[in-house]
């Protein structure tokens, strides 16, 4: 399997343009039916983080889920941590996912995911997982 | 089928200016609904479009981030 993302083009205020990793994943509702989401991937992160909101389109009781301290930049926050399943080209992988009570960029962390691909950066151009 | 992801990722630099910090919901190369509240979003997007796959893109507020 070999799954590329073109780098997302952004104008930002801070910095001007800036080319993001956006990748979208598949995941399922509480109904059974697939949506897709868009993530951030971030090699930086531990652990892929949702929304709260998220769960609850996906009907997973949030705070259910075993409470970790984590943390960021700007300091620490409690996720519950959750495994789901989760959906890259549609080949699925049971993956521990955090989830925020509060609004946070989606991202897909490295946790249970990387160690399925060698994924390559190819200058600002494209991203690709790759078996 | 055209792809949610690169309509998403090719009108990222106007989506910003119009829906900064928000969801929107994409099918195909349409926005359905948007708004803060993703379940909402979706919710509405899938009452229009229940046998559809809905494409759920967080645009990102306009500063840099260091994650």
């Amino acid at each position: 399997m070999r799954k590329c993302f073109k780098f997302a083009k952004e104008n930002s205020s801070s910095l001007g343009i800036v080319y993001r990793l956006i990748a979208k994943v598949g995941l399922k509702d509480v109904n059974g039916d697939m949506f897709e989401l868009s993530l951030l991937v971030d090699s930086g992160a531990d652990i892929t983080i949702l929304s709260k909101r998220i769960g609850d389109i996906m009907g997973v009781n949030v705070e259910e889920g075993e409470a970790k301290v984590f943390r960021g930049i700007v300091g620490e926050m409690i996720a519950y941590v959750h495994k789901i399943p989760l959906f890259i080209n549609g080949r699925e992988f049971e993956t521990r996912v955090a989830f925020a009570l509060s609004e946070v960029p989606n991202l897909l962390g490295r946790l249970d995911i990387f160690k399925n691909f060698e994924i390559s950066f190819r200058k600002e151009e494209d991203f690709c997982f790759s078996d | 089928m055209k792809d949610a992801l690169e309509y998403f990722r090719a009108n990222l630099v106007n989506m910003i200016a119009k829906y900064e910090g928000e969801y929107v919901a994409i099918i195909e190369d349409k926005i359905i609904a948007h708004g803060k509240d993703v379940k909402k979003v979706y919710q509405e997007a899938k009452d229009k479009f229940p046998k559809k796959i809905v494409f759920l893109g967080q645009v990102p507020r306009k500063e840099a981030l260091i994650l």
